[in-house]
Protein backbone atom coordinates (compact mmCIF):
# COMPACT_ATOMS: atom_id res chain seq x y z
CA UNK A 1 0.00 0.00 0.00
CA UNK A 2 2.59 2.36 0.64
CA UNK A 3 4.35 2.02 -2.96
CA UNK A 4 0.71 2.75 -4.28
CA UNK A 5 0.41 6.11 -1.94
CA UNK A 6 3.62 6.98 -2.69
CA UNK A 7 2.86 7.30 -6.68
CA UNK A 8 -0.67 8.24 -6.01
CA UNK A 9 -0.22 11.32 -3.31
CA UNK A 10 -3.26 12.71 -3.64
CA UNK A 11 -5.21 9.24 -1.89
CA UNK A 12 -3.64 10.63 1.36
CA UNK A 13 -6.52 12.77 1.51
CA UNK A 14 -8.77 10.21 2.22
CA UNK A 15 -8.77 9.18 6.03
CA UNK A 16 -6.98 6.17 7.27
CA UNK A 17 -10.26 3.79 7.18
CA UNK A 18 -11.53 5.00 3.88
CA UNK A 19 -7.75 4.17 2.51
CA UNK A 20 -7.94 0.75 4.04
CA UNK A 21 -11.28 0.08 2.83
CA UNK A 22 -10.10 1.23 -1.06
CA UNK A 23 -7.08 -0.58 -1.11
CA UNK A 24 -8.77 -4.01 0.53
CA UNK A 25 -11.66 -3.44 -2.78
CA UNK A 26 -8.43 -3.86 -5.53
CA UNK A 27 -6.12 -6.02 -6.23
CA UNK A 28 -2.39 -5.70 -7.08
CA UNK A 29 -1.03 -7.01 -10.04
CA UNK A 30 2.32 -7.80 -11.35
CA UNK A 31 2.37 -8.06 -15.54
CA UNK A 32 5.70 -9.51 -17.44
CA UNK A 33 7.06 -7.28 -19.99
CA UNK A 34 5.35 -7.78 -23.55
CA UNK A 35 1.89 -9.12 -21.41
CA UNK A 36 -1.46 -8.09 -22.97
CA UNK A 37 -3.47 -5.89 -20.35
CA UNK A 38 -6.34 -5.71 -22.04
CA UNK A 39 -6.91 -5.99 -26.17
CA UNK A 40 -8.77 -3.78 -28.04
CA UNK A 41 -12.41 -4.67 -28.43
CA UNK A 42 -12.47 -5.89 -25.09
CA UNK A 43 -15.18 -5.60 -22.67
CA UNK A 44 -14.64 -3.10 -20.12
CA UNK A 45 -13.41 -5.23 -16.58
CA UNK A 46 -10.85 -2.81 -15.18
CA UNK A 47 -9.03 0.35 -14.85
CA UNK A 48 -5.46 -0.46 -13.32
CA UNK A 49 -3.58 2.54 -11.49
CA UNK A 50 0.52 1.94 -12.34
CA UNK A 51 2.50 1.77 -9.07
CA UNK A 52 5.74 0.90 -11.22
CA UNK A 53 6.85 -0.35 -14.74
CA UNK A 54 5.20 1.05 -18.28
CA UNK A 55 2.22 0.10 -20.67
CA UNK A 56 2.19 1.25 -24.06
CA UNK A 57 -1.53 1.85 -25.31
CA UNK A 58 -1.67 0.84 -28.64
CA UNK A 59 -4.19 0.74 -31.46
CA UNK A 60 -4.90 -1.54 -34.42
CA UNK A 61 -5.08 -0.41 -38.25
CA UNK A 62 -6.91 -2.12 -41.38
CA UNK A 63 -3.63 -3.35 -42.01
CA UNK A 64 -2.93 -5.39 -39.21
CA UNK A 65 -0.34 -3.27 -37.80
CA UNK A 66 -0.31 -1.88 -34.25
CA UNK A 67 0.21 1.70 -33.21
CA UNK A 68 1.32 3.16 -30.11
CA UNK A 69 -0.60 6.11 -28.95
CA UNK A 70 1.29 6.51 -26.01
CA UNK A 71 3.15 5.27 -22.78
CA UNK A 72 1.84 5.72 -19.26
CA UNK A 73 3.75 4.76 -16.28
CA UNK A 74 3.90 5.32 -12.27
CA UNK A 75 1.18 7.49 -11.34
CA UNK A 76 -0.65 7.23 -14.33
CA UNK A 77 -4.13 5.22 -14.77
CA UNK A 78 -4.63 3.20 -18.00
CA UNK A 79 -8.14 1.89 -18.59
CA UNK A 80 -9.98 4.76 -16.61
CA UNK A 81 -12.77 4.73 -19.02
CA UNK A 82 -13.61 1.51 -18.74
CA UNK A 83 -15.47 2.12 -15.13
CA UNK A 84 -17.38 5.16 -16.53
CA UNK A 85 -18.41 4.93 -19.98
CA UNK A 86 -18.77 0.81 -20.62
CA UNK A 87 -17.90 0.92 -24.27
CA UNK A 88 -15.54 -1.91 -25.27
CA UNK A 89 -11.87 -0.97 -25.47
CA UNK A 90 -10.91 1.86 -27.72
CA UNK A 91 -7.32 0.63 -27.23
CA UNK A 92 -5.11 -1.78 -26.52
CA UNK A 93 -2.89 -1.57 -23.54
CA UNK A 94 0.33 -3.75 -23.75
CA UNK A 95 3.03 -3.88 -20.65
CA UNK A 96 6.73 -2.25 -21.97
CA UNK A 97 8.51 -2.79 -18.94
CA UNK A 98 7.70 -5.32 -15.74
CA UNK A 99 4.17 -3.60 -14.30
CA UNK A 100 3.34 -3.47 -10.18
CA UNK A 101 -0.68 -2.13 -10.61
CA UNK A 102 -3.24 -1.84 -8.75
CA UNK A 103 -6.46 -2.82 -10.61
CA UNK A 104 -10.05 -1.60 -9.59
CA UNK A 105 -12.64 -3.81 -11.32
CA UNK A 106 -15.87 -1.96 -12.63
CA UNK A 107 -18.01 -4.45 -9.96
CA UNK A 108 -15.58 -2.86 -7.36
CA UNK A 109 -16.58 0.56 -8.64
CA UNK A 110 -20.06 0.47 -8.84
CA UNK A 111 -20.28 -0.51 -5.27
CA UNK A 112 -18.34 1.89 -4.11
CA UNK A 113 -20.42 4.61 -6.25
CA UNK A 114 -23.43 2.71 -4.48
CA UNK A 115 -22.64 3.42 -1.29
CA UNK A 116 -21.22 7.04 -2.04
CA UNK A 117 -17.45 5.92 -0.68
CA UNK A 118 -15.24 8.55 -0.65
CA UNK A 119 -12.98 5.92 -2.67
CA UNK A 120 -14.95 6.86 -5.52
CA UNK A 121 -14.90 10.51 -5.33
CA UNK A 122 -11.37 10.00 -4.94
CA UNK A 123 -11.10 7.86 -8.28
CA UNK A 124 -12.98 9.84 -10.35
CA UNK A 125 -10.81 13.05 -9.13
CA UNK A 126 -7.78 11.25 -10.20
CA UNK A 127 -8.78 10.36 -13.61
CA UNK A 128 -10.27 14.04 -14.04
CA UNK A 129 -6.45 14.95 -12.88
CA UNK A 130 -4.71 13.30 -15.30
CA UNK A 131 -7.26 13.73 -18.34
CA UNK A 132 -6.62 17.32 -17.70
CA UNK A 133 -2.94 16.81 -17.98
CA UNK A 134 -3.24 15.11 -20.93
CA UNK A 135 -5.23 18.13 -22.61
CA UNK A 136 -3.22 21.01 -21.33
CA UNK A 137 0.16 18.70 -22.70
CA UNK A 138 -1.80 18.03 -26.02
CA UNK A 139 -2.81 21.49 -26.31
CA UNK A 140 0.91 22.64 -25.46
CA UNK A 141 1.98 20.71 -28.05
CA UNK A 142 -0.28 21.63 -30.90
CA UNK A 143 0.33 25.14 -30.57
CA UNK A 144 4.31 24.47 -30.39
CA UNK A 145 4.02 22.71 -33.65
CA UNK A 146 4.60 25.71 -35.73
CA UNK A 147 7.92 26.77 -33.91
CA UNK A 148 9.01 23.06 -33.39
CA UNK A 149 7.98 21.03 -36.26
CA UNK A 150 10.33 18.00 -35.20
CA UNK A 151 7.41 17.00 -32.89
CA UNK A 152 5.54 16.15 -36.07
CA UNK A 153 7.91 13.01 -35.73
CA UNK A 154 6.26 11.00 -33.60
CA UNK A 155 2.61 11.63 -33.77
CA UNK A 156 0.72 8.74 -31.68
CA UNK A 157 -1.14 7.87 -35.38
CA UNK A 158 0.30 6.99 -38.39
CA UNK A 159 -2.20 9.67 -40.20
CA UNK A 160 0.80 11.72 -40.11
CA UNK A 161 4.00 11.75 -41.41
CA UNK A 162 5.29 8.56 -42.95
CA UNK A 163 1.69 8.09 -45.27
CA UNK A 164 2.00 11.33 -46.51
CA UNK A 165 5.66 10.70 -47.52
CA UNK A 166 4.69 6.90 -48.68
CA UNK A 167 1.64 8.46 -50.79
CA UNK A 168 4.05 11.29 -52.32
CA UNK A 169 6.75 9.03 -53.09
CA UNK A 170 4.42 6.44 -54.72
CA UNK A 171 2.48 9.55 -56.98
CA UNK A 172 5.76 10.14 -58.24
CA UNK A 173 7.19 6.99 -59.24
CA UNK A 174 4.01 6.05 -61.56
CA UNK A 175 3.12 3.68 -58.44
CA UNK B 1 -34.42 30.75 -19.71
CA UNK B 2 -35.92 27.11 -19.04
CA UNK B 3 -32.65 25.10 -18.16
CA UNK B 4 -34.09 21.85 -16.84
CA UNK B 5 -35.62 20.91 -20.50
CA UNK B 6 -32.35 21.64 -21.78
CA UNK B 7 -30.16 19.83 -19.46
CA UNK B 8 -32.26 16.74 -19.36
CA UNK B 9 -32.14 16.76 -23.33
CA UNK B 10 -28.62 17.12 -23.19
CA UNK B 11 -26.63 13.93 -24.17
CA UNK B 12 -23.73 14.27 -20.98
CA UNK B 13 -26.40 15.60 -18.46
CA UNK B 14 -29.52 13.42 -19.46
CA UNK B 15 -27.33 11.15 -17.81
CA UNK B 16 -28.48 12.83 -14.43
CA UNK B 17 -31.50 12.29 -12.44
CA UNK B 18 -34.45 14.74 -12.44
CA UNK B 19 -33.63 15.76 -9.18
CA UNK B 20 -30.22 16.18 -10.23
CA UNK B 21 -30.85 18.10 -13.11
CA UNK B 22 -32.79 20.33 -10.71
CA UNK B 23 -30.06 21.08 -8.53
CA UNK B 24 -27.20 21.57 -11.82
CA UNK B 25 -30.13 24.35 -13.19
CA UNK B 26 -30.81 26.18 -9.77
CA UNK B 27 -26.88 26.30 -9.53
CA UNK B 28 -26.36 27.65 -12.83
CA UNK B 29 -26.22 31.59 -14.24
CA UNK B 30 -26.75 32.38 -17.62
CA UNK B 31 -24.86 34.99 -19.16
CA UNK B 32 -25.48 36.39 -22.93
CA UNK B 33 -22.32 36.93 -24.58
CA UNK B 34 -21.02 39.68 -27.64
CA UNK B 35 -18.86 38.71 -30.05
CA UNK B 36 -15.35 38.36 -28.89
CA UNK B 37 -16.42 38.43 -24.97
CA UNK B 38 -14.17 35.78 -23.29
CA UNK B 39 -15.87 32.82 -21.70
CA UNK B 40 -12.92 32.01 -19.67
CA UNK B 41 -9.33 32.97 -20.12
CA UNK B 42 -6.19 31.15 -20.23
CA UNK B 43 -4.20 30.97 -17.31
CA UNK B 44 -6.94 31.99 -14.76
CA UNK B 45 -7.92 29.49 -11.98
CA UNK B 46 -10.77 26.85 -13.02
CA UNK B 47 -13.39 27.84 -10.54
CA UNK B 48 -16.70 27.10 -13.21
CA UNK B 49 -17.33 24.90 -16.26
CA UNK B 50 -19.88 25.97 -18.68
CA UNK B 51 -22.26 24.94 -21.36
CA UNK B 52 -23.00 27.22 -24.67
CA UNK B 53 -25.90 27.05 -25.85
CA UNK B 54 -26.27 29.69 -28.40
CA UNK B 55 -24.19 31.00 -30.71
CA UNK B 56 -20.04 29.68 -31.31
CA UNK B 57 -16.83 30.18 -29.36
CA UNK B 58 -13.30 30.06 -30.08
CA UNK B 59 -10.51 28.03 -28.37
CA UNK B 60 -7.19 29.26 -28.13
CA UNK B 61 -3.85 29.14 -26.27
CA UNK B 62 -0.94 31.26 -26.16
CA UNK B 63 2.10 30.05 -28.35
CA UNK B 64 5.69 30.46 -26.38
CA UNK B 65 6.36 33.85 -29.03
CA UNK B 66 2.55 34.87 -27.51
CA UNK B 67 0.88 34.36 -30.85
CA UNK B 68 -2.26 33.37 -30.42
CA UNK B 69 -3.13 29.64 -31.60
CA UNK B 70 -6.35 28.62 -32.44
CA UNK B 71 -7.01 25.20 -30.82
CA UNK B 72 -10.78 24.48 -31.92
CA UNK B 73 -14.21 25.99 -32.53
CA UNK B 74 -17.47 24.70 -30.08
CA UNK B 75 -20.52 24.91 -31.43
CA UNK B 76 -24.42 25.07 -28.80
CA UNK B 77 -23.83 21.69 -26.92
CA UNK B 78 -20.29 21.89 -26.20
CA UNK B 79 -19.99 21.35 -22.26
CA UNK B 80 -16.50 22.78 -21.44
CA UNK B 81 -13.85 24.48 -18.92
CA UNK B 82 -13.69 21.33 -16.91
CA UNK B 83 -9.77 20.77 -17.22
CA UNK B 84 -7.88 21.88 -13.70
CA UNK B 85 -11.56 22.05 -12.08
CA UNK B 86 -10.62 19.42 -9.81
CA UNK B 87 -8.29 21.62 -8.39
CA UNK B 88 -9.00 24.75 -10.02
CA UNK B 89 -5.56 25.00 -11.51
CA UNK B 90 -5.33 27.35 -14.51
CA UNK B 91 -7.12 27.35 -17.06
CA UNK B 92 -5.09 25.71 -20.71
CA UNK B 93 -7.01 28.11 -23.09
CA UNK B 94 -8.70 31.28 -23.41
CA UNK B 95 -12.72 30.69 -24.76
CA UNK B 96 -14.20 33.77 -26.25
CA UNK B 97 -17.41 33.89 -28.72
CA UNK B 98 -17.09 34.33 -32.07
CA UNK B 99 -21.36 35.89 -32.25
CA UNK B 100 -23.50 36.68 -29.93
CA UNK B 101 -24.37 33.76 -28.07
CA UNK B 102 -25.78 32.37 -24.64
CA UNK B 103 -23.31 30.31 -22.09
CA UNK B 104 -24.36 28.45 -19.03
CA UNK B 105 -22.23 29.01 -16.21
CA UNK B 106 -21.95 26.56 -13.34
CA UNK B 107 -19.80 27.07 -10.04
CA UNK B 108 -16.93 24.20 -9.60
CA UNK B 109 -18.08 23.57 -6.09
CA UNK B 110 -20.92 21.53 -7.21
CA UNK B 111 -18.10 18.93 -7.23
CA UNK B 112 -17.10 19.51 -3.64
CA UNK B 113 -20.46 18.38 -1.57
CA UNK B 114 -19.44 15.66 0.96
CA UNK B 115 -19.70 12.19 -0.62
CA UNK B 116 -21.61 10.66 2.25
CA UNK B 117 -24.05 13.59 2.96
CA UNK B 118 -27.16 13.59 0.41
CA UNK B 119 -25.45 15.18 -2.28
CA UNK B 120 -23.05 11.80 -2.40
CA UNK B 121 -24.39 10.69 -5.68
CA UNK B 122 -24.85 14.05 -6.79
CA UNK B 123 -21.41 14.50 -6.58
CA UNK B 124 -20.45 11.23 -7.92
CA UNK B 125 -22.99 11.71 -11.29
CA UNK B 126 -21.66 14.73 -11.79
CA UNK B 127 -18.15 13.99 -11.82
CA UNK B 128 -18.92 10.78 -13.86
CA UNK B 129 -20.83 13.45 -16.74
CA UNK B 130 -17.09 15.51 -16.03
CA UNK B 131 -14.83 12.87 -16.80
CA UNK B 132 -16.87 11.34 -20.08
CA UNK B 133 -17.03 15.17 -21.21
CA UNK B 134 -12.98 15.46 -20.78
CA UNK B 135 -12.53 12.13 -22.95
CA UNK B 136 -13.90 13.92 -25.47
CA UNK B 137 -12.17 16.83 -25.49
CA UNK B 138 -8.92 14.63 -25.10
CA UNK B 139 -10.07 12.82 -28.28
CA UNK B 140 -10.43 16.30 -29.59
CA UNK B 141 -7.12 17.41 -28.75
CA UNK B 142 -5.57 14.56 -30.19
CA UNK B 143 -7.40 15.42 -33.53
CA UNK B 144 -6.63 18.65 -33.86
CA UNK B 145 -2.69 17.75 -32.90
CA UNK B 146 -2.84 15.37 -36.11
CA UNK B 147 -4.35 17.96 -38.26
CA UNK B 148 -1.71 20.05 -37.27
CA UNK B 149 1.18 17.76 -37.43
CA UNK B 150 -0.40 17.06 -41.02
CA UNK B 151 -0.83 20.56 -42.26
CA UNK B 152 3.07 21.36 -41.35
CA UNK B 153 4.19 17.88 -42.81
CA UNK B 154 2.45 19.06 -46.04
CA UNK B 155 4.23 22.18 -46.34
CA UNK B 156 7.32 21.23 -45.19
CA UNK B 157 6.76 18.60 -48.07
CA UNK B 158 6.19 21.42 -50.80
CA UNK B 159 8.96 22.92 -49.71
CA UNK B 160 11.12 20.20 -50.05
CA UNK B 161 9.71 19.10 -53.37
CA UNK B 162 9.75 22.74 -54.67
CA UNK B 163 13.21 23.05 -53.87
CA UNK B 164 14.12 19.74 -55.76
CA UNK B 165 15.71 18.13 -52.63
CA UNK B 166 13.02 15.50 -51.46
CA UNK B 167 15.21 12.57 -50.38
CA UNK B 168 18.00 14.06 -52.53
CA UNK B 169 16.11 13.70 -56.21
CA UNK B 170 15.54 16.44 -58.45
CA UNK B 171 12.09 16.88 -59.12
CA UNK B 172 11.01 15.68 -62.54
CA UNK B 173 9.53 18.67 -65.32
CA UNK B 174 5.92 19.36 -65.88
Amino acid sequence: MQDFVRAFPSVKALDGADLKALFAATTSVRELENSLLFDEGDLPSAAYFIVSGRVRVERNLESGRRVPLGRLGRGHVVGEMSLIAGHPRSAAAVVEEDLAALRIDVDTYESLRAECHPGAIWLLGEIERRMSQRITATYDRTVRLRDEPDLAEDMPTDTAVPKRWYERWVGWLGG
Amino acid sequence: MELGPLLESHALTARLKPEHVQKLASAARVRTLVPGEAICREGLPATTFFLLIEGNARVTRTAPRGRQEVLGLLRPGSLFGLVGIGDRSGRPATVASTEPGVVVEFPGDLLDGDPRSVEGHFVIALREILALALDLQLRAANQQLLMRADELTERSLDDEWDAGTHGGWKQPAT
